[in-house]
């Protein structure tokens, strides 16, 4: 058994490397958003980055209203909110209901999670930092005709030193 | 003639299966670096908003009835960049912050309302100075918080614990909606 070569160990390093970066590269920007709609988000300092698989509304520079990736208008807003909401609360209180019954939790403790959970559902406005408030303002409104109990304004990180 | 070739090919194999991998790896690992780094820039986060009720009875709303009771301050953006606080109306934020900070001292909310005309850029920095001066408040009464904490007797880690959630908790800030006339699509 003869020591390995520096060379042996920096190939692998260098192509497992170069894949990551490509990978990150090609799916990076679509990993860390909710929506693959294109708006231009406001930066912000403080901001709080716990953003638990929130449902997203996104409102692009020609005030487009979109329910994650589809388009839809404002008059039938709520109501796309509305099922969006069903669909979560479906999904998360099955995931979450199947995990605590394995782990042997009670049926009551069960449905206090699965009730508490579905409660903190959080509805993210995306919206183009060049709109004007009155036309966030008019989609936080329907958000309360909705479901929403939790909603937040979509930002970015601000780079130190500005922009 | 045939064995020769093999040799040399052998021989070429054995000199040039090597090549300096040094730079190429260092060039990779080191745009991986970046890459990575500037992700945390590209990574959606965002501000809680807490949207205000609307009146259900004939009663005056809560916010109302707080307000007249001074638990509440009303913070107007301007569209153009002055702010109304209070009473004080189309003030510059380095005279509406000494106000701020009293009010964020003592636990009250803030009833935030902006212009139509507002760039929803500016109403987005004006939440995040909002939450930078009450981190300021919080800092200068850190001291004091503590200082009660010790006094009820709490231990050193309780104490920590809870000037933790003390910074957690942020400014209560209620969105109201719009100042003057506006219309929707």
């Amino acid at each position: 058994m003869g020591t390995p070569d520096f060379g042996d160990i920096l190939l692998p390093l260098g192509g497992v490397s170069l894949l990551i970066l490509m990978v990150l590269i090609s799916s990076g920007k679509d990993l860390m958003q909710t929506s693959s709609v294109k708006v231009n988000l406001p930066r912000a300092n403080v901001t709080q980055t716990k953003m638990e698989e929130p449902i997203s509304v996104t409102i692009d520079i020609n005030r487009n209203v979109y329910v994650y990736n589809d388009p839809v208008s404002l008059d039938s807003l709520d109501l796309k909110i509305e099922q969006a909401f069903k669909a979560k609360e479906k999904e998360i209180g099955a995931k979450l209901r199947e995990k605590l019954e394995k782990l042997g939790y009670p049926p009551e403790v069960i449905d206090k999670e699965v009730e508490a959970r579905i409660k903190s559902l959080l509805l993210l406005i995306r919206a183009d930092k060049d709109l004007t408030w009155a036309d966030v303002w008019c989609i936080i409104k329907e958000t309360k005709q909705a479901r929403a109990r939790r909603v937040a304004l979509a930002v970015l990180r601000k780079k130190k030193g500005g922009g | 003639m045939r064995r020769i070739k093999l040799d040399v090919w052998e021989e070429e194999k054995q000199s040039s299966a090597k090549p300096n991998l040094t730079s190429f790896s260092d060039i990779v690992t080191s745009l991986l670096i970046m890459f990575m780094a500037s992700m945390s820039f590209l990574v959606e986060s965002g501000f809680y908003v807490q949207r205000g009720a609307r009146a259900r009875s004939r009663k005056k709303p809560l916010q109302a009835r707080e307000k007249k009771k001074g638990l509440k301050l009303v913070l107007n953006v301007n569209a153009d960049g002055t702010l109304d606080v209070g009473d004080r109306k189309g003030i510059t934020r380095e005279e509406a912050e000494p106000i701020l900070k009293t009010f964020f001292k003592k636990g009250k909310m803030i009833i935030f309302r902006a212009e139509g005309d507002a760039s929803y850029e500016y109403v987005v920095e004006i939440i995040d100075w909002l939450y930078q001066v009450n981190y300021e408040a919080m800092k200068e009464i850190e001291p004091e918080f503590r200082r009660k904490l010790k006094e009820q007797g709490y231990t050193d880690e309780e104490i920590e614990e809870q000037v933790k959630l003390f910074y957690k908790q942020g400014p209560q800030i209620v969105i109201m909606g719009v100042k003057g006339p506006y219309h929707c699509p």
